[in-house]
């Protein structure tokens, strides 16, 4: 058996509470350390096979969202680490994170916050490609209008702006943009959760269908367990920042363990 | 058995700069008491405009042009808007997504239901109070008494739409108009308030409409369902048949694209292409540039018909087998 | 079934809304609902009429008060409505030198215009560059540079320029400088606060797991969207840039009067306006007082428009 895709290697990550002056002040006097920390996720382990989806499902606040962050490279492990084909996915600490992969991309839930209102939906997908160069030039107008219609989109609407479109397309050219950095890994943060149920639908497939097409590996992260089901090979389960159950997504449907 | 709440013909339009819009389109459906009637429809369906429209919560540029909303014999459109605003909160109430939308941060629950109390009734303040806790015993709140000492924020999600229900149910109400009122909460809390809300609705005989996308929510809570598609009911029956022998083609769409009845990894039916804008509604049937059934008929505006109780708006509705 | 379903005729999935829309078209949207005010289509027209004026003055003006040699002590403190030694009226009398106050006046709100203009401009910049890096970066960088703000926003403008325009000297260069230092700040408590609430939005943390580099994000991303609210500030901000400057003139601190401003020509009057003269003062303060107030007028309606709440 080949080396995993992406190993999660007993990461924890804490937030640190806002100290207010007056508790410095009292912890000054006292002699102890000002400000608390929140466990959002708590010595998670994990490996994510080349062409495996593998689902992440609990409840809200549970911590799987800050898990697919630290997994995105948006935040630094506290403790543990994070490698993709044995390379760190970011570097750095608390607020100054340096992401250094191109490899993992994120698709957000709201696709209605995470497209910028003020750019032309041809540039949010191009300017990855370019700035990393991973596109000549010339061909960036083809390579925007190929993914346009690789997730179901005309290519001809490059120059429109979000607001235009409704929730489903632009979750499609939320897709297109992570698809266009030619991702390894794709991590899905609740990426249907927001969509009505007939293009909850559409997407999932078109999920499904670039999953065929191009081997595609990724963290699938959702509160919907019959959507898990449906797309995940294996299904992690997450309560109070740790994984609680980890099987094989048929499994997982026969016998529940855990609340 | 006279019917708690009776819409008809409710018809509301928005001004907007792409012309006059139809959110509601002549919507009709009844309610009686103890019942519960699910409004099932996708973002844009106007399922919650039909919600404040029936309260006269409607602000420019919208306005309710046309219909009946009739509670317990008195049609809330003839209202002026100080006799309206009696009704509200007193014959009929609403419930919001946010709970945060009917509770004031910086008042406590007691004080501020107590007072939602006194605005329609004289009493002391000592027996709001009492009303108040006993409002939140029947929402399933553990301890009421020291709820009522709590502001919103000691609360969790769950227990503020509790409170936000309670409230609701303070007078007693003919009716109840719930939007989307678990949609922001987590699963398992979201059975523990339908349970309550179901036995709500036997115990108290109040009527209520649960405004929301979710079908497998409906399906499980309510007794009847009406669903909505670009303003107009598209079909309406009891829970059963609806959700057991869907006669919409659009209906039996939504009810086909919900994942975990199919093999997993297998494509899953979908309804091809996006809920369409009010303002580019095809002629005749708003379905019809996305329905496998259409045929030419279908450019002219399709019947109810009805078997029985169960209604569809449909020019080619699916056999009952 | 009874007729053959015939054709599925399933449109594509076309995109909602009005089928085309450029920048154009939110202009054009833009100007439709500013149209909406009639005081503030009046207040705009009066601005464009004061900027042709006065940008247009060598042209317009009966004379060019620069030129001493063009004056007469004859003419002094004529009338408004008389006739001068030059052969044509004086619609707005002249000063004690022999100047049309018209001309002098359209000349001043010319240099009061540059002076606000620029001013707003060159503090547009600054806030925007400080307010965002402050916004984007956070932490310690946020902090310093937010409390050097507030510190100075604690101070009256008015006070900051005064000092500045003592040590710098007279002179148009002099009196921008003083007043970008003392707006800067404004427009750059506005950005970190628009900034703060888009930064947490999901656009933004996508371009940053890109990851696209930070001059990129800022400017591309984070700038656009807290473009709005600085395009009402600004406005505000050229109007009271203009009345600092007629302060710091009219306390004598500012521009002399051989290049007339505003505050200038009111200050120089203002000696006279207990002998009956009142028109050396008057008519300048006028012209300030239309143009200060048709800026913010024009400003408030842009709010409006801007406001999302009023969006249709």
């Amino acid at each position: 058996m080949t080396a995993p895709l992406l190993v999660i290697d007993h990461v924890s990550k804490r937030f640190p509470l806002k100290a207010t002056l007056g508790d410095k002040l009292t912890a000054r006097l006292s002699g102890r350390r000002a400000g608390g920390a929140v466990h959002a996720v708590t010595d998670v382990s994990l490996t994510v096979a080349q062409g495996e989806v593998v689902g992440i499902v609990g409840e809200s606040g549970c911590g799987k969202s800050t898990l697919g962050r630290i997994v995105s490279g948006i935040y630094a492990p506290t403790e543990g680490s994070v490698l993709l084909d044995g390379q760190p996915v970011a570097s750095g600490r608390e607020e100054h994170v340096n992401k250094l992969t191109t490899r993992v991309q994120m698709i957000h839930q709201d696709p209605f916050a995470s497209l910028n209102p003020r750019m032309k939906v041809g540039e949010t997908i191009s300017e990855g490609p370019r700035t990393h160069g991973l596109v000549p030039a010339s061909e960036v107008r083809a390579k925007t209008r190929a993914l346009l219609d690789q997730v179901g989109l005309e290519g001809a609407y490059a120059d429109r702006f979000p607001h235009q479109f409704s929730g489903g397309q632009r979750q499609r050219i939320a897709i297109a943009r992570a698809l266009a950095m030619q991702p390894d890994l794709l991590v899905l943060d609740e990426a249907v959760a927001s969509l009505d149920v007939s293009i909850q639908a559409q997407v999932l497939n078109l999920f499904l269908d670039l999953r065929r097409d191009l081997g595609l590996t990724a963290l699938f992260i959702s509160h919907d367990l019959s959507v898990v089901r449906h797309v995940c090979d294996r299904v992690a389960i997450m309560y109070l920042g740790r994984v609680v159950e980890l099987a094989p997504a048929d499994e997982l449907y026969a016998k529940p363990e855990h609340p | 058995m006279t019917a708690a709440l009776d819409v008809k013909g409710l018809t509301t339009r928005f001004d907007t700069r792409a012309g006059t819009v139809t959110a509601v389109d002549d919507v009709s459906f009844s309610v009686e008491p103890g019942r519960i009637m699910g409004l099932v429809g996708e973002s844009g369906s106007g399922k919650s405009v039909t919600g404040f429209s029936i309260l006269g919560l409607i602000d420019e540029p919208g306005r309710v042009s046309g219909g009946q909303v009739m509670v317990e014999d008195t049609d809330l459109r003839t209202l002026s808007p100080d006799a309206l605003r009696s009704m509200r909160g007193r014959k009929v109430s609403m419930v919001f997504q946010d709970p945060m939308m009917t509770l004031n941060p910086v008042l406590r629950i007691g004080d501020q239901m107590a007072m939602a109390v006194r605005v329609h009734e004289e009493m002391p303040q000592a027996k709001a109070l009492e009303r108040a806790r006993d409002a939140l015993g029947i929402v399933g709140i553990p301890s009421p008494e020291e709820r009522l000492a709590a502001y919103p924020h000691q609360l969790s999600g769950g227990m503020r739409q509790r409170v936000a229900i309670a409230t609701a149910l303070l007078h007693r109400p003919a009716v109840i108009i719930a939007d989307e009122p678990t949609t922001a909460l987590d699963v398992s809390i979201q059975g523990q308030i339908l349970a309550e809300v179901r036995r709500l609705a036997d115990e108290t005989r109040t009527a209520i409409v649960w405004i929301t996308h979710d079908l497998a929510v409906v399906s499980s809570l309510a007794d009847d369902i009406c669903v909505m598609y670009a303003g107009k009911i598209v079909e309406r029956g009891t829970a059963e048949e609806v959700i057991g022998q869907p006669r919409h083609p659009y209906t039996r769409g939504l009810l086909d694209s919900v994942p975990g009845q199919h093999e997993p990894g297998a494509r899953l039916p979908q309804i091809p292409g996006s809920t369409p804008q009010l303002s580019h509604l095809p002629s005749g049937c708003p379905f019809r540039n996305r329905c496998p059934r259409a045929t030419q008929v279908c450019t002219t505006l399709p019947p109810f018909t009805s078997t029985g109780g169960h209604s569809v708006l449909c020019h080619h509705p699916l056999e009952v087998s | 079934m009874t007729d053959a379903v015939t054709t599925p005729n399933i449109a594509p999935d076309e995109p909602v809304g009005p089928p085309v829309e450029t920048r154009v078209t939110r202009l054009k949207n833009f100007w439709s609902d500013f149209r909406q005010s009639w005081v503030a289509i009046g207040a705009l027209i009066v601005i464009v009429t004061l900027l042709l004026l006065s940008f247009g003055a060598p042209l317009v003006a009966p004379q060019d008060p620069y030129d001493m040699a063009m004056l007469d002590w004859l003419d002094a403190f004529l009338r408004p409505g008389t006739e001068g030694t030059g052969g044509y009226v004086h619609v707005l009398g002249t000063d004690n030198a022999g100047r049309d106050m018209l001309s002098a006046i359209l000349y001043g709100l010319r240099t009061s215009f540059t002076i606000g203009l620029s001013a707003g401009a060159l503090a547009l910049t600054i806030g925007i560059t400080v307010g965002l890096t402050a916004a984007y970066f956070g932490g310690r960088i946020e902090s310093v540079l937010m409390r050097i703000i507030d510190l100075q926003l604690s101070m009256p403008a008015i006070l900051l320029a005064l000092v500045l325009v003592a040590l710098l000297g007279q002179g148009v260069m002099q009196i921008i400088l003083a007043l970008v230092v003392a707006q800067y700040a404004y427009f750059a408590r506005t950005t970190h606060g628009a900034a703060t609430v888009e930064r947490g939005k999901d656009y933004i943390e996508a371009a940053r797991s890109t990851p696209l580099p930070t001059h990129r994000v800022l400017f591309k991303h984070l700038l656009p969207n807290v473009m709005p609210p600085l395009i009402v500030v600004a406005t505000v901000q050229v109007a009271s840039a203009i009345a600092l400057e007629a302060t710091l003139s009219f306390l004598g601190v500012g521009l002399p009067l051989t290049e007339p401003s505003l505050g200038s020509l009111i200050s120089n009057g203002f000696k006279y306006i207990h002998s009956d003269r009142y028109w050396l003062s008057i008519y300048p303060g006028i012209f300030l007082m239309i143009t200060v107030v048709a800026i913010n007028l024009v400003g408030d309606q842009v709010r409006t428009v801007l406001d999302p709440r009023h969006s249709r």
